[in-house]
């Protein structure tokens, strides 16, 4: 068997490489507002909710990210744009439309003639299936993401902290808003490709998770996410690799067990020293 | 300031949640060096009637006009401290970078901070006395110190008008008497509202009270006679006793 470094003559590999990489980087940034604005819940329904769009894809024989990234923006905004007052129970709401979402999708996948494709690819991701054309794509759309979260930064971070201060300063609140949720819908859609539908929220917030337990100020936070996310990836591929499994359930287990042990790390002393005293 | 147009005219006002009204046709002038303090029961609508002319609340009827030094648009020229329940203590933010947070609205939303606004965060941190949290972290600061960072927030916007919803709720007693300098010292170039149950701390200052319960039962000197608070309160109140929570000096 080669090792993992002379497997990287592959080009499968060295595709998932770079995916996982720029995936980790965005779920870094992105994953920090996610976890501080407390959007996982939307994150997942939106991942699953783009699911009816790959599907529809799937039926028209075309590129299922053309269908995933309309259906995932428009769901983020309608979300965003809800009146959650008239709504009564916004939670619920998620729920509805990520089972619709999924529905939607299985409905076409099984009605597309021919070759159906492989669900579980998409449910739990396999990097290594991820072709040159489909990394160029996640290239232009990380890179997208990340431009645009720099260039209005310090508004989202306004907003993401306190938004009654922030309207009060005349900053427009509900399109910033908008515009986070547009950007966590695009950053579900790559990260779709990587770990698969539904373990895209674990990559979202593993990451930022032991970012904020380690650090407590915002740009220690973002650089440690990134570099956890990467690390975490990284890893899950190498033991995916040498130990026969599946990528994505590996990078999402290998993060859960970091968390857990970062924690560990983080409450036990304090327990000793209680209980010496 | 008789000649003067008031800075904040609140007409008419009338506002509520569903289908419940919170305030009813509410009438107050703000004058340009007004001090005043807006007191009533709990749940008689003072914060409520605070959110309305921040902007944060849009009325029923009856309309907010502001006549600032700058025109009538307030966009950005409010200075807001809110109570702390506003934000999550858990984000991670320095003091510092909280503080830098009021000069939002004073350029560019995608201009990253400038030294001017650096150097004003600087000056609010230093003139309340926080140079020495400057660099710790939002939870790791006392309440009294959370409190100072909120008003250092809201004065580097450099505002035209300042709104504090209950700043002496949880402050100590430094806090307390470098709060009172500061905002007599505001007060010489704009003015100051507070919404407060306990106008005790800040007696010495207030100008004007406005009794707000619902609809708005009293607006003058800071004397209140006993029969307008019990109108407000609706039931009997005690004048300057401790232990009653909305005291309010007869004399000082």
């Amino acid at each position: 068997m080669p090792t993992f470094f002379e497997a990287l003559s592959y080009e499968f590999l060295r595709n998932a490489l770079i995916a996982g990489v720029l995936a980790s980087v965005l779920c870094g940034v992105i994953g920090t507002f996610v976890v501080v604005k407390k959007l996982a819940f939307i994150s997942d329904g939106i991942s699953h909710a783009a699911f009816g769009g790959m599907g529809i894809c799937f039926f028209l024989g075309i590129d299922p990210l053309l269908g995933a990234i309309p259906v995932a923006l428009v769901c983020a905004l309608a979300l965003g744009a809800v009146d959650r007052e008239t709504i009564r129970s916004y939670d619920a709401l998620i729920g509805v439309l990520w089972s619709v979402g999924m529905a939607v999708g299985v409905v076409f996948v099984y009605k597309t003639p021919g070759y159906a494709p492989n669900l579980m690819t998409y449910l739990f991701g396999n990097i290594l299936l991820v072709s040159r054309h489909d990394v160029a794509a996640i290239l232009v759309l990380a890179t997208s993401v990340l431009a645009i979260v720099a260039l209005f930064f310090k508004g989202i971070v306004a907003v993401a902290f306190d938004e009654v201060f922030a309207r009060v300063r005349g900053v427009r609140v509900r399109l910033l808003m908008s515009l986070l949720l547009a950007m966590i819908a695009l950053s579900v859609v790559i990260l779709i490709q990587v770990v698969g539908i539904i373990l895209v929220v674990a990559l979202l917030t593993i990451p930022s998770v032991i970012s904020l337990m380690l650090w407590r100020d915002l740009r220690s936070v973002l650089l440690g996410s990134v570099l956890i996310g990467v690390g975490i990836t990284l890893g899950g591929l190498v033991l995916s690799f040498y130990f026969d499994l599946p990528s994505g359930p590996a990078i999402i287990l290998l993060g859960a067990l970091l968390l857990v042990g970062v924690y560990g790390r983080k409450k036990i002393p304090r327990y000793r020293l209680k209980a010496s005293m | 300031m008789p000649d003067a147009p008031p800075a904040v005219a609140v007409r008419n006002l009338t506002f509520g949640y569903g289908p419940e009204v919170v305030l009813e046709g509410v009438n107050l002038d703000i004058q340009p060096r007004d001090f005043l303090a807006i007191i009533g029961p709990n749940g008689g609508g003072k914060t409520t009637l605070l959110k309305v002319m921040l902007g944060l609340l849009r009325p029923w009827s009856g309309e907010v006009i502001y006549n600032l030094p700058s025109g009538h648009d307030p966009r950005g020229r409010l200075g807001y401290v809110p109570q702390f329940s506003t934000f999550d203590r858990d984000f991670p933010l320095r003091v510092s970078d909280m503080v830098l947070m009021g000069r939002l609205g004073n350029g560019g939303l995608l201009r990253p901070w400038s030294r001017q606004d650096r150097n004003a965060a600087g000056g609010a941190i230093e003139r309340l006395g926080l140079a020495g949290v400057a660099r710790a972290h939002v939870a790791e600061i006392s309440g009294g110190q959370l409190q100072r960072v909120l008003i250092a927030r809201a004065l580097v916007s450099e505002p035209e008008i300042l709104f504090l919803d209950e700043p002496t709720a949880s402050i100590d007693a430094e806090s307390r008497a470098t709060l009172g300098e500061l905002l007599e010292d505001l007060n010489r170039s704009i003015p100051v509202v507070v919404v407060t149950h306990d106008v005790t701390s800040i007696a010495a200052m207030v100008q004007r009270i406005a009794c707000i319960n619902r609809r708005l039962f009293y607006h003058g000197g800071p004397e209140l006679s006993l029969e307008v608070m019990e109108e407000v309160y609706g039931c009997p109140v005690e004048l300057v006793t401790h232990g009653v929570p909305h005291r309010v000096l007869h004399q000082h």
